[in-house]
């Protein structure tokens, strides 16, 4: 399990996206795609992502994004342009995300909104925004839920941990971390900026 | 704890959350729970392990050519649909039925190439209305004689795949939700929302006082 390392609290400004080292070799020529291994290597990360962005765990991203690739690629046409090809993917990833959540919950919890993704190439924009969201609906709650929320979900602390921290019971920890959950969803619902 | 704060809960140490009836309120916290935890510093990327097994299994699976559609193996598909064992057994005897084999008839023994006979029990240990359970190559399945007929059937639940369990009065039993099936297989109780499948049958025979029962290969 990841541990929380106190340097990473806030997470660096957007400026430079870590520089992957994958990608840039495959890049393509005239805006198409040499293979189709070029078509993965240049999309698993971002599909990736934007799935985790919508599940919040690795074994249904990783499940979700497999599903994407083993549905997409075998109909994709090598010669279409990046754009194309970008635009599929991600027309793959929605209804495979829709399927999740049918089959799951039985509702749709989270959902793709094609219109809403930059088709340039520029690095998941999804992520900052999502970012910029959290810190909004944090900066909405009261102190103390705000800080349980901080520190079960962005700090990785465990329930006992976070007690710690704030003096308090564990039992007390569950209670609030439930009713900061509620009401932050009452927050997002009534104002459209901050749902994702 | 069950419900919406488990599935937090697994989110939160990086599992697979199970899924649970929510209501709307529940769907609005879970976006909110999501949110939350995609926006934890660092968690977002993808393993590499992932990316290169990916990667292996999409060669695999573009150097397959486009699944055939000759009636042969369209049959043995439909097969194994219909549940693990069913399908198993299914798929062979259809693959059977199909294949362009040269006929065995004239060599004065059938000789199954897909599977094995496995011999269960002594014809003359299973009187009349007796269950005999056996476990042969990780099949589970019970032989019964009723009304002079042998007849062998799975011993696994059509359900959730629990282990069934012979009962004087209510023939195979479930542990797990009750459900009751006759020795032939069909179902004779349940208390499940969704009507459940009878149990496959199993091919068996008779030889030299012996009942053997087929088990399909993997």
């Amino acid at each position: 399990m990841r541990r929380w390392n106190p340097v990473r609290r806030k997470p660096p400004e957007p400026a430079a996206p870590p520089p992957d080292a994958r990608a840039p070799l495959h890049l393509v020529q005239a805006d198409t795609y040499a293979n189709w291994e070029a078509i993965y290597l240049h999309n698993v990360d971002r599909i990736y992502r934007l799935m985790f962005s919508k599940v919040g765990n690795r074994p249904d991203a990783e499940d979700l994004t497999a599903e994407v690739f083993l549905t997409a690629l075998r109909p994709l046409r090598v010669s279409a342009s990046v754009g194309e090809v970008r635009a599929y993917l991600l027309a793959t990833a929605r209804t495979v995300l829709a399927a999740h959540w049918k089959r799951t919950l039985g509702r749709e919890i989270t959902v793709i909104d094609l219109d809403q993704m930059a088709i340039g190439d520029e690095p998941p924009e999804e992520t900052s925004n999502s970012q910029g969201r959290v810190e909004q609906l944090l900066a909405a709650l009261p102190e103390r839920y705000r800080r349980v929320l901080e520190l079960r979900f962005l700090n990785s602390c465990t329930i006992r941990q976070t007690a710690a921290e704030l003096g308090t019971t564990i039992g007390n920890v569950k209670v609030i971390q439930h009713r900061a959950l509620r009401l932050a969803a009452e927050l997002a619902r009534d104002d459209p900026s901050l749902q994702g | 704890m069950r419900g919406l704060p488990r599935f937090v809960e697994t989110l939160l140490s990086g599992g697979r959350p199970r899924p649970f009836p929510a209501d709307d309120a529940d769907a609005e916290a879970l976006r909110v729970a999501i949110d939350l935890r995609a926006a934890r510093p660092g968690s977002d990327a993808p393993h590499e392990e992932f990316i290169t097994a990916l990667h292996r299994r999409l060669a695999r699976d573009l150097a397959e050519p486009t699944p055939s559609t000759t009636p042969a193996r369209r049959r043995l598909v439909l097969g194994t649909a219909v549940g693990a064992l069913a399908g198993a057994v299914a798929g062979v005897f259809t693959g059977r039925a199909t294949s362009n084999d040269p006929p065995t008839a004239n060599s004065g023994e059938l000789t199954p190439d897909l599977g094995i006979w496995h011999p269960v029990v002594a014809a003359a240990d299973l009187p009349e209305g007796a269950v005999h359970g056996f476990t042969a190559s990780g099949i589970d399945g019970f032989v019964t004689r009723t009304n002079g007929r042998l007849r062998a059937v799975s011993g696994v639940c059509t359900h959730q795949g629990c282990r069934l369990t012979p009962h004087p009065e209510k023939g195979l039993r479930c542990p797990c939700h009750g459900a009751h099936f006759a020795p032939d297989g069909t179902v004779l109780y349940h208390r499940l929302k969704a009507p459940i499948p009878a149990l496959p049958r199993l091919a068996l025979r008779q030889r030299n006082g012996t009942i053997e029962v087929y088990i399909p290969q993997a």
